[in-house]
């Protein structure tokens, strides 16, 4: 498979992949799941051009939408230019009852994938489409090939048939582009900035912000964090800015002590002024091509130190590479910014993230201000949280999402 | 016309960017398969070789193996020759250098200190900001190479043959995040254009 590269023709690219839809469909019906985002908006752009009120666009609200998303998006992609006509498929309960009581972060994803295509195969059949078009692009495939995790519309390129399995055959206009490349496109076919210049959301949604097993409280509360963390971030969040929910479980692991001794050294403050814990939950993380579903720490500082260390950003970077490098089963560092109540069942970490290909990220300098006002109104508004923290992670080591 | 410049799959999540790099910097590059032989990169007429990262381990058997013919690849070619991560740490074990477990393992953002400029780092010194992942690293390099770079963990971050045009890298000179990466590339490719040119 080649990767569209350089000298980028959007008008090109375009004009080609019309035309092959139009001639691989033969004036069939296909079908289209949309999100919202770039790449499945992009796709739907293309394929109207090509069929017309052939193609069937369905928006399934799996439950794991942000607060009101599923209007919004409908609304949005039925103005023109694009005027499509969106089909919204309530599908809540049966995704909870898929993934149940599942902790790990990959069966919980292949639990959505298989109910995402069952829902998708069902309609599909409902309306005779032979066809399912998706917007799969080149980090979703190339990090399912390396087993980095499972993109839940990667089945092909990972041996499983479609055809077989679901009765339909994928078509995947925009799998050789990256990121930026789709958008170049998008603004081309004057897709509004709002979807164009919208940052990355997960195919599972929420459901992989939501660490560890899903429960509907816990789920409400990450849906509240991520509108206050997109609304305070939209103009310094980076490409990718978001709130994950975590169980607030500790564990016991000898090394609490070491890293808790390498924190006090690398700021040089005084250990009884730095606390670690480490977290019952797991992240994933990518070191050296592999896949690693590690720890995570969680680092406190001191109130007063807190404010006078606010936010120097060189030396939280190191301490986040120091601490990963001398404790290979790390793959998450967390930041303290404020504390709820002591016992409450949940945590909140900010995630913020620059990157162009989103293969490799660094972490977003955001004002410390920004992150205790973003902090203080997530306490207020979600009284089950007991840490606020920001991830320190980049990418390498960590992966840009937790699961 | 343009130099082609193959780039062989090691399998890492990052080999397609060097296919990207390479194509935007006016070759013709594309990912090949860890099996290519010799012959068949004669055949499109090649003329120079990048091989990516992978999640292999030289030392584990089962990675050694599935590298076995990179390795006579590297011995083989007589064209300019630049391997990355697991390839350059491949690269030292082939000509008779050392490898072991990286004592301070890389993830992430790392300075990458100049020690010769030469030709592949020509334009990146004094120091710049590197990407780096690895858990394995280059401890000695082989008997006729040079040291041209290293980071405060890792001592051989570049490394050159002294005899042929081939060069090692530990860090990732395709991800957006190595700042100069895009330079050395462009020296790279110099490299290969005036190679092509003497005939060779």
């Amino acid at each position: 498979m080649t990767i569209q590269q350089s000298e980028f023709d959007a008008a090109a690219f375009v004009k080609s992949q019309v035309d092959e839809i139009a001639q691989r469909l033969g004036g069939k019906r296909a079908i289209i799941a949309i999100s919202g985002g770039v790449d499945s908006t992009t796709c739907a752009a293309l394929a109207y051009k090509a069929m017309g009120k052939s193609l069937l666009c369905i928006f399934i609200d799996t439950g794991f939408m942000r607060l009101d998303e599923p209007r919004k998006v409908k609304s949005l992609l039925s103005k023109r230019p694009l005027g499509l006509l969106v089909r919204i498929v309530r599908a809540q309960e049966r995704f909870m009852e898929a993934i149940g009581q599942a902790e790990d972060a990959e069966e919980k994803r292949k639990a959505f994938r298989e109910t995402f295509y069952t829902i998708l195969s069902e309609t599909a059949k409902k309306e005779n489409c032979h066809f399912l078009i998706q917007g799969t692009i080149a980090p979703d495939w190339i990090e399912t090939k390396g087993g980095i995790k499972t993109q839940h519309n990667v089945l092909e390129q990972i041996g499983i048939s479609p055809q077989e399995k679901y009765g339909f055959t994928i078509i995947e206009p925009i799998a050789n582009l990256y990121k930026d490349q789709v958008r170049v496109v998008s603004r081309y076919l004057e897709i509004p900035r709002e979807i164009s210049e919208r940052q990355p959301f997960p195919g599972p949604g929420l459901l992989v912000r939501c660490v560890g097993r899903l429960e509907p409280s816990k789920l409400r509360t990450l849906k509240q964090s991520t509108q206050i963390v997109e609304k305070h971030l939209a103009t310094t969040g980076g490409q990718q800015f978001f709130a994950v929910v975590l169980d607030n479980k500790i564990e016991d692991h000898p090394a609490k002590e070491p890293l808790q001794k390498q924190v006090s050294e690398s700021l040089k403050i005084q250990s009884r002024e730095v606390k670690v814990n480490i977290l019952e939950s797991r992240a994933t993380g990518v070191k050296g091509d592999m896949r690693v579903y590690g720890r995570i720490a969680s680092v406190s500082i001191s109130k007063e130190q807190r404010e006078v260390y606010g936010w120097l950003i060189e030396k939280l970077r190191e301490l986040q590479s120091k601490l990963i490098s001398a404790s290979p089963e790390f793959t998450r560092i967390l930041y303290t910014i404020q504390e709820g109540k002591e016992r409450a069942p949940y945590d909140v970490a900010i995630r913020a993230i620059e990157t162009r290909d989103f293969m490799t990220a660094d972490v977003v300098a955001i004002p410390w201000s920004t992150l205790t006002s973003i902090a203080k109104e997530i306490l207020k508004r979600c009284p089950n949280v007991a840490h606020v923290y920001y991830d320190l992670t980049s990418k390498p080591p960590g992966t840009i999402e937790f699961e | 016309m343009k130099p082609i410049v193959p780039v062989i799959n090691v399998k890492g999540q990052y080999n397609h960017l060097i296919v990207r790099m390479l194509t935007e910097l006016g070759t013709e590059s594309s990912l090949v398969p860890l099996s290519v032989s010799i012959d068949e990169l004669e055949e499109v007429g090649y003329n120079g070789l990048v091989a990516g990262g992978g999640p292999q381990s030289v030392h584990d058997e089962n990675s050694r193996r599935e590298l076995r013919n990179l390795e006579r690849l590297f011995k083989e070619t007589t064209k300019p020759l630049l391997c990355i991560c697991v390839s350059h740490q491949l690269l030292a074990e082939a000509l008779g250098g050392r490898t072991g477990p990286a004592k301070k393992p890389e993830y992430g953002q790392i300075t990458v200190n100049v020690d010769k400029e030469d030709e592949i780092l020509r334009g990146t010194g004094p120091s710049f900001t590197a990407w780096a992942s690895h858990n394995d690293e280059v401890v000695h390099i082989p008997e006729d190479f040079e040291r041209l770079a290293h980071s405060q963990s890792c001592k051989v971050e570049v490394m050159r043959s002294g005899s042929r045009p081939i060069y090692g890298i530990q860090f990732h000179p395709e991800v957006w995040h190595t700042s100069n990466g895009r330079m050395i590339f462009r020296n790279f490719v110099e490299v290969v254009k005036r190679n092509a040119s003497s005939g060779k």
